[in-house]
């Protein structure tokens, strides 16, 4: 009984039962979402066609239509999704701060307008080169709003704002390099507003070893994350270096936003609500935070596209649109609570 | 006070003298009494009235801006954080994606975007406790929403539909002549002597609520008016020449630094709105040989970094 009450009034601490029960119940639901994602859309795909269409293809329509959108649409849609929740909850541990996202603080924005300025001012068009242009792009930014944010006294609030005006600032530069180039503008117009199709399975081989790096170093760092969470002081005195561990989160986020970027877009406030949700399941601890994020972010990615796919049939909503619609309120909720920057 | 005066004209004389051609500004002034010539036509019917739309809609953002900035009592609580350009701009583009040409039509639309979008954001944040960046959290929120039924609005358009109305969202006096500019500076003017008759109430809402509520002030019904005054500006500019980021949010701080407070604050901040969003235009026209950027970007790029240099200066000061 005694243990019952704990758990209770200490969600940071869920017991080992019920992280055992998440991750199943977590599990369960992302190969549900992946199924969905292979099976719904426009035309509705039996599941054995699509067993059939990896195993034994016969170049049948319905076939094609698994091999060539649903399962890279489906792929990617996981990728990102587990990219932007794991990047998001990393963000918000770094900087103790509820608001963090990798969308609002601009981190998308600098992928965006390296992405720009190679489309338009470079004529890259290969999709390594542009995914190491959002790279970088994403790095300068995650360094820059950093920065300010300390330069601005660590103050959660403070850091926010600056995040928004870097994001306005990037937003206005590739507003200006794609109106002064039409052809980018074609090329930008889809990407911009966060698409899933049309991406081929062959860009696995760059982004899906970045993104796992990312991965791995966010889930590396989460034990730190926690003791972080006392204070810097506090945690230097318990052995982190706060240094290294820095360089860490930005080293991951980096990744995994930047990647996502290129693949997908910029895509906004996922990297916001996933942890929030993820909070809400398990408590403050970063260890089960950081992983239950992403798989949150995979699974609403994943549906996210489904929905884009229907609701206008024939047409399409891209993804990015559709998380904005369903992930941006979580903003207005948040700012809506008694304190909104506290995690 | 002189400064800004001085510095008025000078905007205004360099918008009419910089250009594809160069006039010196002595001929300017010459050609604006000048009844014909070709001179004549270049300044005054095709420099003269973007030139006055940059300065009454600077002014009018302006002012705009201070309004929203003493009711929120925050210095990011401005029109164009809060959303309500966006929501003009979701008003416009309903109309111009279905079809809707006429500048009537998409005008009203924006104006009523703006509106709603007030109430919109108003109404979440009513009775959640006067923290001063609550709005701006929620206002991002919302501007996200809107901005995100943008972005779709124009992916369902027509490719020709979708590049004009992404440089009208860019914020562009490109093409602006008298047709487009006369009706919104007659009513950005209405609203501005509005103002200046209500600008006792602004005093006392700066006094707090408490205090101006002893004076004899009836605090909610001069916020309301006050309100409404201070969409109705943003929202014209917004529907005359689309969504133009930060002018409204920076140029009461910059004013601020020349006149402190009082009334003449208010005459400050309107000019300093029209030195900026004259400036902008003359970079934006210029900065590129040969491409003419429309003037939003610049005010975003521009506005964007000294936003951050403020958030960062203000967080050094309360730390």
């Amino acid at each position: 009984m005694t243990s019952l009450a704990r758990t209770r009034r200490d969600p940071s601490r869920p017991s080992a039962g019920r992280v055992a029960l998440v991750v199943v119940l977590a599990a369960v639901a992302l190969i549900v979402a992946a199924g969905i994602g292979l099976t719904v859309g426009t035309k509705l795909v039996r599941i054995d066609t699509v067993i059939d269409a990896i195993a034994r293809f016969d170049g049948s329509d319905l076939q094609l239509v698994v091999r060539e959108s649903r399962i890279p649409r489906t792929v990617f849609g996981l990728l990102v999704g587990l990219a932007l929740g794991a990047a998001g909850a990393v963000m918000q541990g770094l900087t103790r701060n509820a608001l963090a996202d990798p969308g609002i603080l601009g981190v998308n924005a600098g992928a965006s307008v390296a992405v720009a300025i190679a489309v338009a001012a470079l004529g890259i068009h290969d999709f390594p080169a542009l995914m190491a242009a959002a790279l970088a792009g994403a790095l300068v930014a995650t360094i820059g709003v950093v920065l300010l944010g300390s330069a601005g006294g660590g103050s959660p609030v403070t850091l926010v704002l600056a995040g928004v005006a870097l994001a306005a600032v990037l937003g206005g530069l590739t507003t200006a390099l794609v109106l002064l180039n039409p052809h980018a503008f074609l090329q930008m117009r889809s990407w911009e507003s966060g698409a899933l199709a049309g991406r081929d399975l062959s860009i696995l081989t760059v982004a899906g070893p970045t993104i796992a790096v990312g991965l791995v170093l966010a889930l590396a760092i989460t034990r730190s994350l926690d003791v972080l969470a006392l204070g810097d002081d506090t945690a230097a005195a318990l052995g982190v270096r706060i240094g290294p561990l820095r360089t860490g989160a930005v080293a991951s986020v980096t990744l995994l936003a930047g990647t996502a970027t290129a693949v997908a877009g910029p895509v906004a406030f996922l990297g916001l609500a996933a942890p929030h949700i993820a909070r809400g399941i398990v408590g403050s601890s970063q260890k089960a935070i950081v992983p239950l994020a992403a798989v949150i972010g995979a699974i609403v990615v994943v549906l996210g596209d489904v929905v884009g796919r229907i609701v206008i049939a024939p047409q399409e909503v891209p993804v990015g649109i559709v998380m904005a619609f369903v992930a941006a309120p979580f903003l207005i909720w948040i700012g809506r609570r008694r304190n909104p920057v506290q995690l | 006070m002189g400064i800004l005066v001085v510095a008025v004209l000078a905007a205004f004389l360099a918008s009419l003298s910089i250009g594809d051609r160069l006039i010196s500004p002595i001929r300017v002034v010459e050609a604006l009494f000048e009844t014909q010539g070709g001179v004549r036509m270049v300044v005054v019917d095709w420099r003269l009235p973007r030139a006055l739309a940059a300065l009454f809609f600077g002014a009018a953002l302006a002012l705009s801006g201070t309004v929203f900035q003493t009711i929120t009592r925050n210095p990011l609580g401005s029109p164009d954080v809060v959303g309500l350009t966006t929501g003009a701009y979701t008003g416009a583009l309903i109309v111009m994606t279905t079809g809707g040409s006429s500048g009537v039509a998409v005008s009203i639309a924006a104006i009523l975007g703006g509106f709603a979008t007030a109430a919109l954001v108003a109404a979440l944040v009513a009775g959640r406790g006067a923290l001063g960046y609550r709005i701006v959290i929620v206002g991002i929120g919302v501007s996200a929403v809107l901005a995100a039924v943008n972005a779709w609005m124009l992916l369902r358009a027509r490719l020709e539909v979708a590049v004009s109305a992404s440089i009208w969202g860019a914020g562009s006096l490109n093409g602006v002549g008298w047709q487009q500019a006369l009706l919104p500076i007659v009513i950005v003017s209405v609203l501005i002597v509005l103002l200046a008759l209500s600008r006792r109430g602004l005093w006392l809402i700066e006094l707090g609520d408490d205090i101006g509520t002893s004076l004899g002030g009836r605090i909610n019904l001069t916020k309301a008016g006050l309100v409404a005054i201070a969409v109705g500006l943003c929202a014209v500019v917004t529907a005359a020449i689309g969504p133009i980021a930060f002018v409204a949010l920076a140029a009461p701080h910059l004013a601020k630094l020349i006149v402190k407070n009082g009334p003449l604050h208010l005459v400050a901040t309107a000019l300093t709105g029209a030195v900026l969003l004259s400036a902008a235009d003359i970079i934006g026209q210029n900065a590129i040989p040969g491409h003419a950027l429309p003037v939003g970007v610049v005010t975003l790029v521009l506005g964007g970094v000294y936003l951050i240099f403020l958030v960062v200066r203000t967080a050094r000061q309360r730390f």
